[in-house]
Order: structure tokens, then sequence, then C-alpha cells
């Protein structure tokens, strides 16, 4: 009933008149633009460099850098998949299918992967926790107090009840973005799910481009959809993967058998990035994407960062 | 509310005509205590237990009276195994699926909904045979009530039943348009990839219209290809947008306080794109939800008018329709994540991070945000605002 509850928590502002909310700010163009740069070779993250080392173009028109920084930490936010499909696996969304393929539950692997990222945090990077699955439920704010949320994750990992057929994915992404974007450190959303997404007002691509806009990391560990007549059916033409992809984060399969090296491998290079920030000049005012690339001067190495960025409106 | 109309002659023939037998079991005196703390104390904990037995065993439980003897038992029974089986699939519809692997189907939905339902279905036959043989009209009226409130989230063939009894009336018009804007499929616009559950939703799974490079061009090809349905010589949504809109407005000429009905009027103009008038009705919704204070109904009509000035390209509008949204439903997710992507689409990350901080502060002491209601209207043919029908019925049965 904490639904019911809830909205009525809403019914003293059904008096309030709608000319009487606030409307906010909005800019006709684009201010500063902040890019998160990974830079990596052969022996790992690539550290010690500065502006000169690197060389910014927003839609092939070069830009001054304001700023580089290596913030050192990252805070991190785990947005874990309590949905029906993960927990029940095989069980519940392959029943059109006469005969469905197995598919074990994703859910306690999933929990296994959220407490291995825990423990590869250092001292001073922080982490939130949040579910969604019929609701999306707060656990903790950012903080560095991993023990603390270690033991939310492992008190997850044996409740039964609660699972409702909704998975809002994109909307549960977004709010693990709020917990991380003003945070000190590289703000990261690490998505542990199986991507099927039945709730979201919100569409994936329109999730993807705001977080891009926002310059926010999401990074997802996948286990088996379980749904669907085809290959198209759980994932489509834009999946939450594609959400990774298009802000500059990776994509993990939780079966994979060196997934723990793989994390400490990513983590150590989200702390050592670099943060790049501009303000787009001689670019073209529009409405849409705006490509950036970023080139290495000097320096021998692999770049990783967000493709570019949307401006104007995303639905 | 048309509770104390009296019902039509026919339906009461075809109810004292229909089996009312129940057979003896155990668990009577356990349920009776059940149905005591639903009539008498925490009826909230009386649904949680009741819901808590689940689909396996709870059509083997009985008040421990007869119709005769203490038909408000009775009343108060239906309601809370309707209340009950509401429960169970929004909180304890895992539990099911842990016990039966293979056999836990989709349609095992309507078996649920048969455990729960086929009692009440022969306790409420019985109970207007009684009401009708002795003249209760209190009673008469609440199982009318009881029906009404039951169609609009339930198994189909108790659907069928109540409309049938009840054909014509503006509930019943507002559940039959629900089912014809559900059977539309989802708005191409903005459609997610994997966007139901019910078997109904089977034929719109294959639609690829979420391409982040969307064009017309291209929606016709795959609609073409792959739903020859989809766009037919009445336009976009077949037939079903028509028989939408024509039983939506019927609905509200018998009853323009109707105003999910209204809602729903407002969505399907939006969804075949004339605007200005799902704005008008959205506005008026909002307007009527406010002074009525049914916040699921005034939540969801600021949050599609939020969507439709975005849409639009009216910034200002949308993010004042959200934050009109946010107003009424402080902890409801999709329009503070709306915001948020508005605002960063427009340059003003600060006030979107702001929304959602604000969103997160309100979530209860247990973290919990809201299930949102456009998810169940999305996913649903059944109204987003069932749950608040039933128990905006208890007082009927209530023993203060």
């Amino acid at each position: 009933m904490k639904g019911v509850a809830a909205l009525a928590v809403g019914t003293m502002a059904l008096v309030m008149p709608l000319g009487a909310q606030q409307q906010g700010v909005f800019r006709a163009g684009v201010e500063g633009v902040r890019i998160d740069v990974i830079v990596t070779d052969d022996d790992g993250p690539v550290q010690g460099l500065t502006s000169p080392h690197f060389e910014v173009y927003d839609a092939g028109v070069r830009q001054a850098i304001e700023s580089i920084e290596t913030p050192g930490t990252m805070a991190l936010a785990l947005v874990l998949d309590r949905s029906a499909s993960v927990r029940f696996g095989t069980r519940v969304v392959r029943a059109f299918e006469p005969d469905p393929p197995s598919v074990p539950p994703g859910w306690p692997t999933l929990v296994d992967y959220a407490g291995r990222m825990l423990s590869l945090l250092g001292p001073d990077d922080e982490a939130g926790l949040l579910t969604f699955g019929g609701r999306i439920v707060l656990h903790a704010r950012a903080t560095r107090d991993h023990d603390g949320i270690r033991g939310q994750v492992e008190a997850l990992a044996n409740t039964v009840q609660g699972t409702e057929p909704f998975s809002p994915v994109a909307e549960a992404v977004m709010t693990g973005a709020s917990l991380v974007a003003n945070r000190p450190g590289r703000p990261v959303v690490a998505l542990l799910s199986d991507g099927i997404d039945t709730a979201s007002w919100l569409t994936t691509a329109t999730a993807a481009r705001a977080l891009q806009r926002a310059g926010i990391t999401v990074d997802m560990v996948s286990v088996p959809r379980t749904g669907g007549h085809s290959e198209g059916f759980a994932g489509g033409p834009y999946p939450p993967e594609l959400i990774a992809e298009a802000t500059g984060g990776r994509q993990f399969e939780a079966s994979s058998p060196d997934l723990a090296e793989q994390l400490a491998t990513r983590f150590a290079e989200l702390r050592s990035s670099y943060v790049i920030t501009y303000t787009p000049k001689g670019v073209e005012e529009i409405e849409g994407f705006h490509e950036v690339e970023i080139r290495l001067v000097g320096v021998k190495g692999r770049v990783q960062a967000r493709p570019g960025y949307f401006t104007g409106a995303g639905r | 509310m048309s509770s104390m109309r009296p019902w039509p002659l026919a339906a009461i023939v075809s109810l004292l005509l229909l089996p009312a037998g129940l057979p003896a079991e155990t668990g009577r005196q356990d349920y009776q205590a059940l149905i005591d703390e639903y009539r008498r104390g925490d009826a909230e904990a009386a649904v949680t237990k009741l819901a808590a037995i689940g689909p396996d065993n709870i059509d083997r439980l009985r008040p421990a009276t007869s119709v005769e003897q203490s038909p408000w038992d009775w009343a108060a029974s239906i309601l809370l195994r309707t209340e009950a089986k509401h429960r169970y699939f929004y909180t304890h519809f895992g539990w099911s699926f842990l016990r039966a692997p293979r056999s836990q189907t989709i349609d095992s939905w309507n078996r649920v909904r048969d455990r729960f339902e086929g009692p009440s279905l022969r306790e409420v036959r019985a109970l207007v045979g009684h009401a009708v043989r002795t003249g209760d009209e209190r009673l008469q009226a609440y199982c009318r009530a009881w029906y009404i409130a039951a169609l609009h989230g339930s198994a189909r063939k108790f659907f069928i039943e109540s409309r049938d009894l009840f054909r014509g009336e503006p509930e019943v018009l507002l559940a039959r348009g629900r089912y014809l804007e559900f059977w539309m499929g989802p708005d191409p616009r903005y459609v997610r990839h994997y966007s139901g559950w019910a078997m109904d939703w089977g034929r719109y799974f294959e639609f690829h219209l979420d391409a982040p490079e969307w064009n017309e061009e291209e929606r016709d090809v795959w609609v073409a290809w792959e739903t020859p349905w989809f766009r037919t010589v009445h336009g976009t949504f077949g037939t079903w947008a028509r028989r939408a809109l024509e039983t939506y407005r019927e609905a509200l000429d018998a009853d323009p306080d109707l105003t999910e009905a209204r809602l729903r009027l407002g969505r399907v103009l939006y969804l075949v794109s004339r605007h200005g008038d799902a704005l008008g009705e959205f506005e008026r919704t909002l307007a009527d939800a406010r002074t009525r204070r049914e916040v699921g109904t005034a939540y969801l009509a600021a949050l599609f008018a939020g969507q439709l000035h975005e849409f639009e390209g009216r910034t200002i509008e949308a993010a004042a329709s959200y934050r009109a949204a946010i107003a009424v439903c402080p902890s409801c997710p999709s329009a503070p994540v709306a915001l948020l992507s508005l605002y960063l689409a427009s340059g003003g990350d600060a006030e979107g991070w702001q929304a959602m901080d604000t969103l997160l502060r309100d979530a209860g002491d247990d973290g919990n945000l809201a299930t949102d209601p456009s998810a169940t209207y999305v996913i649903f043919p059944g109204s987003f605002l069932q749950g608040q029908r039933y128990v905006a019925l208890r007082p009927w049965v209530r023993v203060e």
C-alpha cells in the first residue's frame, strides 16, 4: 500500500494552481561541456597528462580546453535489477514459448557482482545503492561507508518478496545518475540487469541522450535475457546496453569467467580518467547530436570517451 | 456515484438462475476471523494475510455463516478476496513462480484471478439473490458498486459478466474503452522495445520503433513489413482508436465527472495526433481531478500534458506540467525523470538534478518510491485506480 500512501501524500498539492508551479531556467545555447576521458596503452591507464596532450573537436571545430582535472576517485551508483525476469529467470517471461530454453535466475549473480564492485572501491570512492522492480527503492545515497552498503546488498540477496511485474530500467538508471551527478570523483552508474524494460515512461533512447549530455557514464553488467520470440523481442534496436555505449561506458557479461578482473581493470581506468571541460565556440547552434572527438598530442594511447552530446529536446 | 440506481430486472433474473451453492470446506473459522478483522479491525492486515495464503488454497475458504445469517460478512468476503487478489499481484506475485517452475506461465495470471475471484463471483451471486429476496436495497447497491469496481481489474469472464449486467453504464463503458485503447498497441512515437506482458500484446512484441535514428519513411517500412494491420484504411491504429474515442465520449456523455474516461479520451486524441483537442481534455481532467482529489488521474493528466508540450517543443509549458505532476505525487518517479531529461536537453542541469534530489528526499523511510501510475496505464488494460476503487468500498462493510 506504499504506492497508495505515496499518492495520498500528494493530495494537498491538488489544490495548487498550475501557474503557481516553478518553471525553472532554460538556456538557449550550450554552456560548459564536460567530457570524461580515459587514456590507456598496453600497460593500462596513462597518467600524468595535461592540457597540451589533448585536442578537443566539437562537430569538427577545435575547442579551447578550459580545464583538465584528474579526480582520482569515483562516485559509483549501483543500480540493481530485482524485477521478476531477473529473479525468476525462465519461469516468468518465456511463458509464450512451447519449449523455453532453461535460463537460470540472474539475481544471485547480480548480487554477487554488486558486492564485488564494492570491494573494488578505494577508501575515497563513494557508492550509492538503489534497486528496482515494481518500485525504485533508494537504499543508500552516495557515501564512503562501503561496509554499510555491502551489508544492504547481502540483505537483498536473501529477500524473496517485493517483486512486481514492472521493470523501469531507464528510469532507474536516471535515478541512479542523480545519486552521483554532483559528487566528487568520476560519476558512474553501474547497471546490473537483464535489460528488459517494461515500465519506464522515458525511452532508453531518451535516457541515453540525457545522460550523454550530462556526462555521466553508465556501465552495464548483464545477465541473459529470458523473454521473447526472437532476438529482437527483448533487445530491440535500442536496448539499455546502448546507454552504456552512448555514455562512454562498458558492457560486461556476468557469465564471463574473468569478469572480476575486467571490473578491477575498469575501476582503475575510471579512477585515472581525465575531466576535460570547454565551452563550445564556433559551433553551429543546432538541436541535435554534437560529435566530440578527443585526440592525443605527443602521446601514444587509446582514448575512451562518450562520442558526443545532444542538445535540444530529446523525446 | 451511481451505486444507488436499481438493478436491471434482467440482471437480477440471470443472477438468480446461476448456481450459488457453496460446498462445506475446512478453514472456515480462520477465514471468518480474517473477515472479522477486515470489518472491525485492521483491514490492511487482513488483506495482507489473505494475499499471503496464495491462490492454491484461497478458494477453499468460506464465511463461517450462511448468507442469510450474516449477509454483510459475505459482502465483506467478496471485497476482501478482491483486494487480496490485487495485493497478491502487486506484492506477492513472485512466490508462486518459485514453487512451480515450469507450469507457471502468464496464463496462470488468469488462474490466480480465477482462484481469488471464482469464490467471489459465487458469493456475490448468492448475495444478490438474498438481497433481492429480502428487499435489502443497501445490500443491492453495495453488490452493484462491487461489481462495477471489480470489473476494472479482473479476469475476462468476470468482465463479461459485469458488462452484461450493467451494459451501457458509464463505468462499464470506461472499462470497455480501456480495452479498446489497450488493443491500439503502443504509441509508435515512444514505444519501448518491450512493452507488455498480456497475451493481447503478443502481436506487438515485434515492433522495432524505438530506433534512435527514427524517421517517417523508415517507420512505414517497418510497420508495413512486421505489422500489416497497424496501418489500415482506418488510420494508424485501425478501428481501435475510433472505437475507443467513441466509447469514452459515450461514457462522458453519461457521466461527465468520470475523470478517468476524460484522461483516456485525451490520451487517445494525443495518439491520433489531435494535440489541441487532447490538451483541452488533459487540462480539464487535471482541474476536475484536483477538485475531486483523484491523485492518480491528476498526476497522469499533468504528465501526459507535459509529454504533449515537449513533443510540440514548448519547453516552458512542458516543465510546468511536469512540475504540476510532481506536486500531485512527489514520490512518483516518471515526472521528475522526464523533467530531468527535459532540463538536461535544455542546458538546465542544476534544476534537473534538483528535481531528482527532491524526489529522493520524498522517498519514504524505507526508500520506496511509488510505482508510477504511468507504468500501470501502459502495461495493463486494467485501471491504474484499481486499488483505490477497492479501498473506497471498505466503508460499506466496516463496523466502526
